[in-house]
């Protein structure tokens, strides 16, 4: 250290440069591969050993998750150089030379561009095209007409949450200050919208877009900005910056209810389909639903698509298109959201940063990162969950496998045979000989075509454990749900930015491991009610209200700095690892036992992490406690 | 400049009773003191059999805050009494205190130190001294393990970030991780050349890029002896043992436990310096470091505390701060003083505070080409 040599800048060679980036671009690689193993060859494991179906299109798959851990390194290191560096400057700067006024200003609209930026929002839009309109029109009217109204809707609920918890940080006030009345506010509304039809159906998906809102980008910035403002503030000794995330996860829950009551008067409730079609609706409502679209030929005729016939030359296209898609969605999403910060940084609040350099690379890693994860997301991690999602039920009853539907050209109907049972109905079957073995195949009159004479067999899979619905499957399929969240919220970039966060503000008296694994139980536990949701049928709100009333008892019990991380997690398990996955386990299972909306599992996802958190944080409280006095030893 | 000696007394203390030292500081008027969090580890023994098999102890971090308060000599009883009779620190797992004697420089450097006339008997141990030690980040816990187990003393753990090589490098300082930890122990004197040594054994310090060590100097000081989370077997655990002998002897020395016959120990190259401790409103000691280095002076390690002044009429210090802590030869410290006050360190823009102190003992690993020329 006390050395007395002029130093400067030391030049070096490519060779030397490589030597210190190639160990450094290791490690970052390894630490990420490591968070992504764990959920990729569980789904993987559990498709091949206990499902026993091979998996469709592996090669383009296992790029895909090359791509996802690619991307994820470039996206981490990105937000540890240069988002969450400027977000902290930032709120540190900002209580100080800007006024009440400004601050409100900066936060609402940093709130609306970071979340408009959000990547795993448009995985909501992709769910859209798996509602019927006539089973729930304001669900269908706020996923295709109006989903712009309602992901600026969710985008203002992000912005007034920042405003509301900067606010409370600079003025010192509690989290559950805040936390309580909103919770009472959005339990009352989910009570009211329980008994009206429509509303009913979309309080899953409020529930679940306010936990969308807050992902990969959004979190590490809202936290570093909480982070900064809680410096710099003279009153937050007993709060530590967090918290904020969590209030944006509630508002947006908030405002898709307001857009909800909103149209709801203006679209018709939920009936059957042929209804629907024979003029159940006026002209204004088929607008609102539809556009200027028609709706016989939307729903009149589905395509089918054939994936598995695809030429080389076409999946390269389709990989290529998706590849500029990505990149182009990435740079809608950082260009917007940099370059406010950055703007307001250096124009309105005139301050600079000691390592510039860092920073512009740091917000090229992030662009970098996020083009190629959302790539991998697309095509690697979210084909599998879909493959696997859709498959589960296989576990406790027959399912056909359509996408590995074969045609048998040449189909003589002669071959058919007629089997009959013990009470004589019968049905027809055919051998089928694939490679040595000759099986059974039930034959069924609208797989032909006599025409092309083609018949196109749907092999059926299942159920794994003897019977239709037997418990056995149900409890695997379970199993896999829990396994599933937990494996899956090992890898969320957004939890690995605020554990790391957590672990620097409490001086590593909470471990970012430790955080991790507790968030990851959690959401574990609410997937694996969530699904139990959907194969019982429990109306959401028999899954909330109790859960709710039981974290706010254990809120009161437990100290500040827990309750802020605690709820904190929360919003920020939900990225864009779990979304797909989680919803598309969801879509899947509600498809094949035919239930309208796979929604709210994420919404009950999100809530185990604050009670494994806050358990977590009690139990810490005891050895503390332990620590200091040994009194209660005594009284044992 | 102005420059006043004064006593700096550092109070390490369970997060818990960290209200009561604040609330104390408020009622007695002292008007400057900064805190930073931190942790210190104890052993906790698994009780689960199975993880026994795996790892017999493993640590437990208990979160503390550090406060800083500067007074005069005439004070230092008084102050140094009072807090240790609100946190109750002859209790083991309470905290520690201890004092330096220091030199102030700041403008405003009077009006920094606190001053009581009441006069009260010294308490506390002298003969101790404090050893101050910087590793990687990730590192300390492995470290703490051995101090731990070994009895050597309980180690206070901060985060800092680690300044040096590293930002002459260009863009390409990304790949070299800056954040380190600071492990600071307070051990007898008479062993401090044993606990030296031990922890450059256990951190591996004498390898390059492992971290950098010194001891420093302490006037008086009562040390925490909590080492274990484990509640009392006997009527009173080992470290009320421990506590009360200390309180008996009204010393440490019967604690001494590494004899003057040092066992194959390598011989080191030390160096000495001053120890100078910059803080200034954050993220202005990185800029001012960065202007420093032409002097010569690389290699400083940064930390965030908390500044609090309780006057609110003339606020002239912002909380959030940085504090470095840069250890240089004695002899250019006048030259780095002025090169300070050139840097506009001390306008109001930067807030700036230094303070230094006497380091008898550094070490960190040096090439062949730099030990010659020691």
């Amino acid at each position: 250290m006390a050395r007395n040599e002029k130093e400067e800048t030391i030049h070096i060679g490519s060779k030397e440069a490589l030597a210190l980036i190639i160990p450094y671009f290791r490690k970052k690689f390894w630490e990420q591969t490591k968070s992504v193993v764990w959920v990729v060859s569980y789904m993987t494991l559990f498709q091949l050993i206990v499902l026993r179906i091979p998996i469709k299109e592996a090669g383009i798959i296992s790029l895909g998750i090359f791509a996802v851990i690619i991307g994820l390194t470039f996206f981490m290191e990105g937000l540890y150089l240069g988002i969450m560096p400027l977000g902290e400057t930032i709120g540190l700067r900002l209580p100080q030379k800007g006024n009440l006024f400004t601050i409100i200003v900066f936060c609402l609209f940093v709130g609306i561009v970071a979340t408009l930026a959000e990547p795993a929002i448009s995985v909501l839009k992709q769910s859209g095209s798996a509602v019927n309109p006539w089973d729930a029109p304001l669900l269908f009217h706020l996923l295709n007409e109006g989903a712009d109204v309602l992901f600026l809707s969710i985008a203002i609920g992000v912005g007034f949450s920042i405003v509301f918890g900067i606010i409370r940080i600079i003025y010192g006030i509690s989290l559950s200050k805040f936390l309580v009345p909103s919770l009472i506010i959005l339990i009352l509304i989910t009570i009211y919208a329980f008994n009206n039809e429509n509303l009913r159906l979309i309080s899953g998906l409020a529930w679940d877009s306010g936990v969308v809102a807050t992902g990969s980008l959004t979190v590490p910035l809202i936290v570093a900005l909480g982070l900064g403002v809680s410096k710099a503030s003279r009153t937050s000794d007993t709060t530590t910056g967090f918290g904020v995330v969590t209030l944006a996860s509630l508002f947006p829950i908030l405002s898709v209810f307001v857009v909800g009551l909103y149209f709801a008067p203006n679209l018709p409730q939920p009936m059957p389909k042929e209804k629907f079609f024979a003029g159940g609706i006026t002209v204004e409502q088929s607008k609102l639903l539809f556009g200027e679209k028609n709706p016989e030929t939307l729903f009149g005729i589905s395509e089918k698509e054939h994936n598995s016939q695809l030429s080389i030359h076409n999946k390269l296209v389709k990989i290529m298109e998706g590849m500029s898609e990505s990149f182009s969605d990435s740079l809608q999403a950082i260009i917007p959201l940099a370059g406010c910060l950055i703007l307001f940084l250096y124009v309105i609040l005139r301050e600079s940063l000691p390592f510039t350099d860092e920073l512009y690379l740091g917000i090229l890693f992030v662009f970098i990162g996020l083009a190629i994860f959302n790539f991998g997301i697309f095509f690697g991690l979210s084909k599998l969950g879909s493959q696997v999602g859709n498959k589960l039920p296989s576990s406790f009853r027959s399912i056909e496998l359509t996408d590995s539907t074969r045609e048998i050209k040449n189909f003589n109907p002669k071959i058919v045979f007629t089997a009959t049972d013990e009470h004589g109905t019968t049905e027809d079957f055919f051998y089928l000989k694939d490679k040595k073995s000759f099986s059974q195949i039930p034959f069924r009159d609208k797989n032909y075509d006599s025409k092309s004479e083609i018949y196109s067999y749907v092999p059926i899979h299942g159920p794994l454990f003897g019977k239709e619905d037997n418990l056995l499957g149900y409890f695997v399929a379970l199993l896999f749900a829990f396994l599933l969240g937990y494996s899956a919220t090992l890898a969320e970039p957004a939890l690995s930015a605020l554990a790391t966060s957590v672990e620097e503000v409490t001086v590593g008296t909470v471990k970012k491991r430790v955080l991790i694994q507790a968030v990851g139980i959690g959401v574990g536990l609410g997937t694996l009610l969530g699904i139990l949701k959907i194969f019982v049928g429990i109306p959401l709100l028999y899954i909330l209200l109790p859960s709710y009333i039981f974290l706010v008892f254990l809120t009161l019990l437990s100290k500040p700095e827990f309750i802020d991380i605690a709820w904190d997690s929360a919003g920020v398990t939900t990225g864009p690892i779990t979304v797909p996955l989680i919803i598309v386990l969801g879509l899947g299972i509600g498809n094949q036992l035919n239930i309208v909306d796979g929604f709210g599992i994420l919404s009950s996802a999100a809530i185990f992490p604050v009670l494994t958190v806050l358990v977590m944080g009690l139990w810490m409280e005891r050895s503390r406690r332990q620590s200091l006095t040994n009194i209660e030893a005594e009284e044992k | 400049m102005n420059q006043s000696s004064a006593i700096r007394i550092t109070v390490v203390v369970h997060k818990d009773l960290a209200d009561e030292v604040q609330k104390l500081f408020t009622n007695l008027g002292v008007r400057y003191f900064s805190h930073e969090l931190g942790r210190y580890p104890i052993l906790k023994r698994n009780h689960i059999f199975l993880l026994n098999l795996y790892s017999s102890n493993q640590l437990y971090n208990l979160p503390v805050v550090i406060f800083q308060v500067l007074t005069d000599k005439k004070t230092e009883d008084f102050l140094f009494n009072k807090i240790i009779e609100t946190a109750d620190l002859t209790v083991p797992g309470h905290g520690s205190i201890y004092t330096e004697d220091i030199s102030v420089f700041c403008p405003v450097a009077d009006s920094l130190v606190y001053r009581n006339p009441i006069k009260t008997k010294p308490m506390g141990f002298t003969g101790l001294t404090g050893i101050f030690c910087i590793i990687q980040r990730g590192a300390a816990d492995t470290m703490s393990h051995y101090i731990l187990e070994n009895g050597v003393a309980v180690p206070t753990i901060t985060y800092g970030v680690g300044r040096g090589l590293r930002d002459r490098l260009g863009l390409l300082r990304i790949t070299i991780p800056k954040e380190k930890e600071i492990v600071k122990l307070i051990v007898h004197s008479s062993d401090a050349e044993h606990a030296l040594d031990f922890i450059i054994e256990a951190g591996k310090l004498d390898l390059p890029g492992k971290g950098f060590i010194f001891e420093y100097p302490i006037k008086r000081g009562l040390i925490n002896t909590k080492i274990s989370l484990d509640g009392p077997k006997q009527a009173a655990s080992m470290e009320q043992v421990i506590s009360a002998l200390d309180q008996l002897y009204g010393n440490i020395d019967w604690r001494r436990q590494f004899t003057n016959f040092r066992k194959g120990a390598r011989k080191r190259s030390y160096f000495e310096g001053v120890n100078i401790h910059l803080n200034a409103k954050e993220g202005s000691v990185e800029k001012v470091l960065m202007k420093l280095s032409k002097l010569g002076i690389s290699g400083a390690t940064i930390s965030q505390d908390r500044l609090i002044k309780l006057d609110e009429e003339n606020s002239l210090f912002n909380p959030a701060r940085d504090s470095a802590n840069l250890l240089i030869p004695k002899k250019m410290l006048n030259e780095v003083i002025a090169e300070l006050e050139a840097l506009d360190f001390f306008t109001e823009e930067t807030e700036g505070i230094v303070y230094t102190m006497e380091i008898p003992r550094a070490f960190s690993y040096q090439s062949k080409h730099n030990q010659q020329k020691k």
